[in-house]
């Protein structure tokens, strides 16, 4: 299931990204929230925002960040904080923590990222397997060849791309991998070599890959990453404060 | 050296800083973090052309987000100077640099230029001009301590701008039914004396406390009478009794609430009894299209100089105190939406009519045929003229051809 087809989402849900690029801007205007943009300085303002977005440049990695998310993003009673570039997961997570807005925490996004066997990467048979998460179950939406632009369906679908045996064998080092990190939701994208019937994850992000990446799986597979990201991190935000879930609340 | 960096609190749309071609904020000579309005009210636009590292846009009608971001910016990056030109903006600013220490307009001063009570009892305790009869009316028995029997009073915001939130009324009952409907709490409205009178303005800059420039206008209309497929305009007054009068009124003003640096626009009336009467006063540059008529007649930029100030820059006022090019005189026209099928003026005709400079507005008007305030031109024609009977024949024709 794809899930968030969002477009009658009341305004009254604020929706906060950090380090959007053009594209993630584009495709959180369409998710019916009000947006709030926090980027690096000197970013292209003008070519994020709508009308009525949020937007402020602040170095999201610097030791100022903390006192920005409260200071200035608290009073503005985000529903989620979100982001899906390798620079701004932490920071979304740090956010998160402050705000006691759910989202993948950071020690989950820290397994993800350093979790995986370590292998000297020589191009030779390795792929880049995209994933999606929800609610712990795994969606294992593209794989692509390193360094290639494929063209055809068949070169992104696993189900098409692999044998059976291989895509098994896939299938179950990516689901080991997300599990043992611990990721429930969100997409990431996995770095992965498979030799010899032994398949090895080499590294991952909890991204979506580039924008040039995650356009290419839209195109070809029909599902859309980012939107699913960050309609995603609405999702579980209204989950979250459901009256089932208020009761274990939120103080975070 | 160490590159002066600026917080810019911005209520006017980004694009109104491109004059010409000309951009007028300082990005080359200082760093410039700007807070705001969301795309929606212009806060980016022209942005591409002119852009800033660090930009925050806020939601127009959240003050306090404004201030929280505003707060954190001084907090955590080594800004010494905070600009404003809007009056929405003044306030925040001085209360920024009482706060953080910093140099320019205070709090204090910042607020006796705004609440139009504190400015007037100011002004009236320092003998500065004459004052009309005012009250703050802070519920509805404030009404009955006003003296009904001299007629029209007006009812205004105490903070407000551009003659929004004004009501002119003829009766204790009148006054009682508009009072019915506005929230009285929070000390945001005064009662005064209604003042007849043709209204004048003076615009000045000041520089450690002296009036280094001032200039003198008649309104073609009175600010408050804005009304769809009405004209508003201004024609400068040229030195002489009345010109000299009204600058000295407004040096004992300026002097009575102490602003020490920045440019300030200040309004009166001009009695059928030739008495000059007290209006009102911004700590900020005129709005609408005077700047452009001032820049007209003497070559600088009163909207810029303020920037400058501000930022702790030098400033240059052109020809000032003479006008450009020896001499002539200069005003404005301008129609408010809703003039019907008027169809504007031909840009090949503009010249022959005087007109130096046609400034359009695209967002005019309320979307429901309605004026929003006395700046909410749909078009305005900045007039050049010998003499005085001149240009107010050209604005006539100006007026006449707009029409056709």
């Amino acid at each position: 299931m794809v899930g968030p087809q969002r477009d009658t989402q009341p305004a009254s849900e604020r929706l906060v990204v950090i380090d959007a690029s053009v594209r993630t801007a584009r495709s959180a205007h369409t998710l019916g929230c009000h947006t709030v943009f926090v980027q690096r300085p000197g970013a292209p303002v003008h070519e994020l925002v709508d009308d009525f977005s949020g937007y402020y440049n602040v170095d999201f990695t610097g030791e100022t960040f903390e006192g920005f998310v409260l200071e200035v993003l608290r009073p503005l009673a985000p529903t989620a904080v979100v982001s899906l570039s390798d620079d701004g997961v932490l920071p979304a997570a740090l956010a998160n923590s402050l705000l006691g807005t759910p989202g993948t925490q950071a020690d989950v996004l820290r397994r993800l990222t350093a979790g995986a066997v370590s292998g000297e990467a020589d191009g030779t048979g390795e792929w880049s397997a995209y994933t999606f998460s929800e609610a712990g179950a795994h969606r294992w939406v593209a794989l692509l060849d390193e360094g290639t632009q494929p063209t055809l369906l068949e070169h992104v679908v696993p189900e098409r791309r692999l044998t059976s045996g291989e895509y098994d064998a896939v299938e179950a080092a990516l689901t080991g991998f997300l599990d043992a990190a611990g990721l429930e939701n969100g997409p990431a994208r996995i770095r992965l070599r498979s030799r010899d019937g032994e398949v090895r994850v080499l590294g991952a992000a909890p991204t979506a890959g580039t924008d040039e990446e995650a356009e290419l799986v839209r195109r070809l597979t029909g599902f859309d990453l980012v939107r699913a990201s960050l309609g995603r991190a609405l999702e579980i935000a209204d989950d979250a404060t459901s009256p089932a879930r208020a009761q274990e609340g939120a103080t975070r | 050296m160490t590159k002066t960096t600026a917080l810019f609190i911005n209520n006017h749309p980004y694009a109104n800083f491109d004059r010409g071609g000309t951009h007028i904020l300082p990005s080359s000579e200082i760093g410039i973090h700007m807070v705001a309005r969301q795309r929606v009210h212009g806060g980016v636009s022209g942005f591409a052309d002119h852009p800033l590292d660090h930009v925050a846009l806020c939601d127009a009608d959240e003050e306090d987000r404004w201030r929280e971001i505003c707060e954190w910016t001084l907090r955590n990056h080594p800004i010494s100077r905070v600009i404003a030109v809007h009056e929405r903006a003044v306030l925040l600013a001085a209360e920024m640099r009482s706060k953080f220490g910093l140099a320019g307009m205070d709090l204090e001063t910042a607020t006796r230029f705004r609440d139009k009570v504190r400015m007037k009892e100011t002004v009236r305790s320092a003998g500065a001009a004459a004052v009309p009869d005012f009250a703050a009316l802070d519920s509805v028995e404030d009404l009955e301590r006003v003296d009904w029997s001299t007629g029209r009073k007006v009812i205004k915001s105490r903070w407000g701008l551009a003659a929004k939130d004004l009501y002119i009324v003829e009766s204790l009952e009148e006054a009682r039914r508009i009072v019915g409907g506005l929230d009285l709490s929070g000390s945001h409205y005064e009662v005064e004396e209604f003042v007849r009178g043709q209204i004048y303005h003076c615009d000045s800059v000041v520089l450690d406390g002296r009036i280094v420039f001032r200039s003198v206008g008649k309104y073609l209309a009175d600010p408050a009478s804005y009304s769809p497929g009405s004209i508003f305009g201004t024609v400068l007054v040229g030195e002489g009794e009345l010109h000299r009068r009204i600058t000295a009124l407004n040096a004992e003003v300026l002097a009575a609430l102490g602003i020490q640096d920045g440019t300030t626009h200040l309004e009166l009336f001009h009695t059928e009894a030739d008495e000059l009467v007290f209006c009102e006063v911004a700590g900020r540059p005129p709005g609408g299209t005077i700047p452009p008529v001032i820049q007209a007649q003497y070559g600088f930029n009163i909207v810029e100089t303020q920037i400058r100030i501000d930022a702790g820059l030098d400033i240059s006022l052109g020809s000032a105190p003479e006008p450009v090019d020896g001499g002539g005189t200069s005003g404005f026209i301008a129609f408010y939406p809703g003039s019907g099928d008027a169809q504007g003026i031909d840009a090949d005709r503009l010249a022959a009519l005087g007109v130096v400079e046609h400034i359009t507005h695209s967002g005019a008007g309320n979307g429901r045929g309605g004026v929003r305030h006395s700046t909410d031109f749909l078009d305005s024609y900045v007039v050049r003229a010998p003499d005085d009977e001149a240009l107010l024949h050209r604005i006539a024709r100006v007026k006449d051809e707009y029409r056709r």
